[in-house]
């Protein structure tokens, strides 16, 4: 999917995070371009460098070397008081462990990241936004009075608040049971493609590949494209099928992240295996 | 003590502020934020501290006569400057610790 102009572009990005001997690239050399209307995952192991392509990509982080360009502004070359003004109208970021603000409802939560929070627009945009997104009852609720999806939707929705081109998402399923998850999947989707936004979403969660226009694995700092993988029954997370741990049953292979992943499975595998057929 | 509550506050929000940062507020807004805390708490204290010396004022000095209590305009306005003062004073090391505060740690878990 290539319509119109990319609306997140980086160019031979690298983060390196210490120096001489003791230097890591978190990032080496990444091209990446993201178009209004698409979903993109990026996946990868841990430490693969993905939460600091997504930062570096929200400009919360600079490169140590790269481009990177937001809806059109190149945000290397601003200086650091420009960047917070790139983040609130351009980007909407979704967290993994939703990140509202406690001590504010649902629809006070959205409205507070508007330019003009206080003005009868902003209060009938949040209020339309939680609406789509099914929580018109939940409008003056604490965070600690809705569920995990609830929570996540009202993060969603002040994603969108600032009508930003960019939507990047940490793990937005992690925190949530399976329907929960598969909710949250979707409506990033039906974002994309009702809304046309671009989505970014980086997430070890197997299934969330099945709303991905285009799925990158990302390790030791690149994308890798030629990698296959396959879901952990055990933890649910993908794993690169070539040197996986791997057992045979009932004329299956499974594939496993880790030895305990793997041992877990063997002591149980019919529970595990019930659990993905869920 | 204002100096000591704002500086409680102003940690155990931390996290909070990260949030903030992260989706697009300023420094300088988070300061103006401290800041008001900060002259608010000031202005309470003010207020309640006047009040407490206009009412208790008079029974102490029945108590001991010795003790003389003149409260005199000049005086509040005197006290209300320096609690200003204090209020800037106060907001003045919850502010660097803001401005220490990394957006990037909100994705962490």
């Amino acid at each position: 999917m290539s319509e119109g102009n990319a609306v997140l572009r980086m160019d031979a990005v690298t983060k390196v995070y210490g120096s001489g001997e003791a230097a890591v690239f978190a990032l080496d050399k990444v091209d990446f371009e993201a178009y209004p209307g698409e979903v993109v995952v990026v996946m990868g192991p841990s430490g693969a460098g993905k939460t600091t392509f997504l930062t570096i990509a929200g400009a919360l982080l600079r490169p140590t070397e790269g481009r990177v360009e937001i809806a059109g502004t190149e945000i290397t070359s601003l200086k650091e008081n420009r960047l917070p003004f790139v983040r609130r109208e351009r980007v909407g970021f979704i967290f993994q462990n939703f990140n509202l603000l406690e001590a504010l409802t649902g629809l006070e939560n959205v409205r507070l990241v508007m330019m003009d929070p206080d003005s009868r627009g902003s209060v009938n945009r949040a209020r339309e936004l939680l609406e789509m997104f099914g929580l018109g009852h939940r409008l003056n609720s604490l965070p600690k009075n809705l569920s995990g999806g609830e929570k996540q939707r009202v993060g969603i929705a002040r994603a969108l608040a600032n009508n930003p081109d960019l939507i990047l998402a940490d793990e937005p399923t992690a925190n949530l049971d399976s329907k929960r998850g598969q909710e949250v999947m979707q409506l990033l989707r039906q974002i994309a493609l009702e809304l046309h936004r671009t989505v970014v979403i980086v997430s070890h969660d197997h299934r969330i590949r099945e709303v991905a226009h285009r799925v990158l694995w990302l390790e030791d700092g690149r994308f890798r494209a030629d990698v296959i993988t396959e879901r952990d029954p055990v933890c649910g997370r993908p794993v690169e099928v070539e040197g996986a741990r791997t057992v045979e049953y009932e004329g299956s292979t499974y594939y496993f992240c880790a030895d305990q992943c793997l041992k877990l499975f063997e002591a149980t595998p019919r529970r595990f295996l019930e659990a993905v057929e869920e | 003590m204002a100096g000591l509550t704002i500086y409680t506050a102003t940690v155990e929000k931390a996290r909070e502020y990260g949030i903030l940062k992260a989706v697009g507020f300023t420094n300088r807004y988070l300061y103006r934020v401290v800041l008001e805390q900060s002259l608010v708490t000031g202005l309470i204290g003010f207020v309640v501290g006047m009040g407490l010396t206009l009412v208790a004022g008079p029974f102490a000095q029945n108590l001991v006569p010795q003790f003389v209590i003149l409260v005199r305009w000049q005086d509040l306005l005197a006290v209300f400057g320096v609690t200003l003062l204090m209020a800037l004073f106060a907001a003045y090391i919850p502010v660097r610790r803001l401005a220490q505060i990394d957006p990037v740690a909100v994705f962490k878990g």
